[in-house]
């Protein structure tokens, strides 16, 4: 007996607890199985770009929160370097490492996130509030710092507002020491798990070659086993000062990936820790007081950095006034997206929600 | 520390002064060196931050008898060149096919005639000696006054050697751009992106459709001449007309009625005042309450 076969197009979306944000997928699904993935975003779309070209350079810096709101801090830096590559200015060192700690608790807070709602989507329930425990802790030692547990806006051109709190240093070490105990916790709930390993295992393949033809950065393209880490490649701030290492795992498929997000939170925290020590004690936080930029006229620059979800940059072009005459923001959800239709293909519905989960989307980030 | 702090205005005066004729001082301090009532005048409104107002100050008191000598302008380190073997080996294989290459703050750009945009990044990708394996970023800026409308810049990042170039290409309105997705698969969204937001068509592009706005906008924002609040007669359109007029697809087995009457049902009997009474309640104080114990 010959059954008749249709293809048929369903929404996956908007409003999906597994698409973290609100994207949607229009699959094609032959049975149980992908055929064809068209995601649709734009959704948290708010016009960053347009509005960034009527402000000054420091008004700017606030949206930068917005847009990737899991890891504000990054989005901060990102744009912060960007001004002062086009400016010319200089950041003082203290500045220079209190930034970095910042940066790589919230590189820490964001994997978090991430492995917690991933595992959740999985069907692993626990590890979601365990996740949440550790980066809460994250979340007050930022609110110790700069007073906002998610839209910081931590730095200044050219420097950061204040110093570390007092005792802050002991508090984030204290942290540091827990977390390291905490994460063989969640290796023991995860990385041999039966459950866990048939659900990442051999889904969502993209090798090294898809990676860099779809513009794909970050743990993504490191899962496919290529060495790309714009913290060691194109070294920015103290980055050339601290010792870690670059996981790289050549699996290319959602648990080769889940390897090396779990691996970069432990070398974030040695980077942390290194900093601790090693920041000066005294020292000017602010590499110039002014508070007009007047950068070259129609020059353009772009700085990038390591974001949570690969390359972070931002382009800049300049009219010689103290507003960009256009402010791109390269937010790596919006490029690492393009990989989910060739990841998707053919896997089942049910991987559909583990493909989304292992790019680690951020829409804010995405749509801007 | 204070030196370096005021550097960016002060490398951008020289550059706006140059543009004054010829008769005028040509130094920095040759103009502060003018009767002295100008000179506050003069610091305002070069909007110098005010830092650097007492310094200014400061140099007024020197004796004007001294010469203007012209100084010598130290280079801007901004402005150095840098080495780019992927520029030169690019010149000495296409050599007509760039422009010359612009640098600044160790940033090469490279200007290309959009006919020979695909020629020169299949060479730069394919070369082992560039080796652009990644396009990075694509975007385009609208520029209103000048002759060609439209400036498309796009950031190639090699892994290989650990180098970055950017290419900037420009095209008029209602022209059209060649499309990139034959080179790297992944400027795909990066065009559509740019044909939504500005409005520029990438010919032979697989799926020109906007990607951040919705699919029925009109316009194009970040053209200069969109107004950044939008058209009101949009908004008007968003709000009323079209969301009223929209008509969903029912994807159920059941029409959307039918479901509803069914959820209703369901819940009959177990909402106490509410099912006989949809609207407000005429006795609001004592229906809550009894709402709240059911």
């Amino acid at each position: 007996m010959v059954f008749s076969t249709t293809e048929m197009e369903i929404n996956m979306g908007p409003q999906h607890p597994s698409t973290h944000g609100v994207l949607r997928l229009k699959l094609k699904l032959d049975g149980e199985r992908v055929v064809d993935t068209w995601p649709v975003i734009g959704y948290l779309h708010r016009g960053i770009e347009k509005l960034a070209e009527s402000k000054e350079f420091i008004k700017i810096t606030p949206y930068t929160d917005r847009m990737d709101y899991v890891c504000g801090m990054s989005a901060n830096l990102a744009y912060l370097g960007a001004v002062e590559k086009l400016c010319g200015a200089k950041v003082p060192e203290k500045a220079e490492y209190i930034r970095v700690i910042m940066v790589e608790l919230n590189r820490i807070a964001s994997h978090l996130l991430w492995l917690g709602t991933h595992a959740l989507d999985l069907g692993a329930m626990s590890i979601f509030l365990y996740c949440f425990r550790e980066r809460e802790m994250i979340l007050d030692l930022f609110e110790a710092y700069c007073g906002a547990r998610l839209t910081y806006n931590a730095f200044r051109i050219s420097g950061v507002p204040a110093d570390l709190p007092p005792g802050w240093t002991d508090e984030c070490q204290a942290f540091l020491e827990l977390f390291r105990q905490r994460h063989v916790e969640y290796q023991q709930i995860l990385t041999a798990n039966r459950i866990w390993l048939k659900r990442t295992k051999d889904v969502g393949i993209l090798n090294a070659k898809q990676c860099l033809a779809l513009s794909v950065t970050g743990p993504v393209l490191r899962a496919a086993g290529v060495a790309r880490d714009l913290r060691k490649d194109e070294p920015y701030s103290i980055y050339d000062q601290v010792d870690f290492d670059v996981p790289v795992n050549d699996g290319c498929d959602t648990y080769a990936r889940y390897v090396v997000r779990m691996e970069e939170m432990l070398q974030s925290a040695r980077i942390v820790e290194q900093c601790l020590v090693k920041m000066p004690a005294e020292g000017p936080l602010m590499g110039m007081k002014g508070r007009k930029m007047r950068p070259r006229k129609g020059e353009e620059i772009y700085f990038a950095i390591e974001g949570p979800r690969g390359e972070q940059g931002v382009y800049l072009i300049s009219d010689g006034t103290d507003r960009p005459y256009r402010c791109k923001f390269r937010n790596s959800t919006f490029a690492n997206m393009q990989a989910l239709a060739p990841m998707c293909k053919g896997v089942l519905v049910a991987d559909v929600v583990a493909v989304i989960g292992t790019l680690d989307v951020v829409l804010g980030d995405s749509d801007r | 520390m204070s030196a370096d702090e005021t550097k960016p205005p002060e490398s951008d005066k020289p550059q706006s002064e140059s543009s004054e004729p010829a008769a005028a001082a040509p130094t920095a301090a040759g103009e502060v060196a003018k009767p002295a009532p100008e000179a506050p005048k003069a610091a305002g409104e070069v909007t110098k931050p005010a830092a650097e107002a007492p310094k200014a100050a400061g140099e007024v008191t020197k004796p004007a008898a001294e010469p203007p000598k012209p100084k010598p302008k130290p280079p801007d380190p901004l402005l150095a060149k840098v080495a780019s073997p992927a520029v030169d080996r690019l010149q000495a294989a296409l050599p007509d096919a760039t422009g010359e290459p612009h640098y600044f703050a160790g940033e090469v750009t490279l200007p290309v005639e959009s006919d020979r945009l695909v020629e020169v990044c299949t060479f730069l990708r394919d070369d082992p000696a560039c080796a652009f394996e990644m396009l990075v970023d694509a975007t385009g800026t609208d520029f209103p006054e000048e002759e060609q409308r439209f400036r498309v810049v796009y950031h190639l990042a090699s892994l290989r050697h650990v180098q970055r170039l950017r290419l900037r290409t420009q095209v008029t309105e209602g022209e059209c751009l060649p499309t990139l997705t034959g080179v790297w698969e992944g400027i795909n969204w990066f065009e559509r992106e740019i044909f939504d937001l500005l409005g520029i068509s990438f010919e032979g592009h697989p799926s020109l459709a906007r990607i951040l706005m919705p699919d029925d906008w009109v316009g194009y924002p970040l053209r200069k001449d969109y107004p950044l609040p939008g058209y009101p007669e949009h908004h008007l359109r968003y709000r009323e007309a079209d969301v009223v007029r929209r008509r969903y697809v029912d994807i159920s087995w059941q029409s959307t009625g039918e479901r509803a009457a069914g959820i209703v049902n369901k819940y009959k009997g177990k909402m106490g005042a509410a099912e006989s009474a949809p609207h407000m309640p005429a006795t609001p104080v004592e229906d809550d309450g009894d709402e709240a114990g059911t």
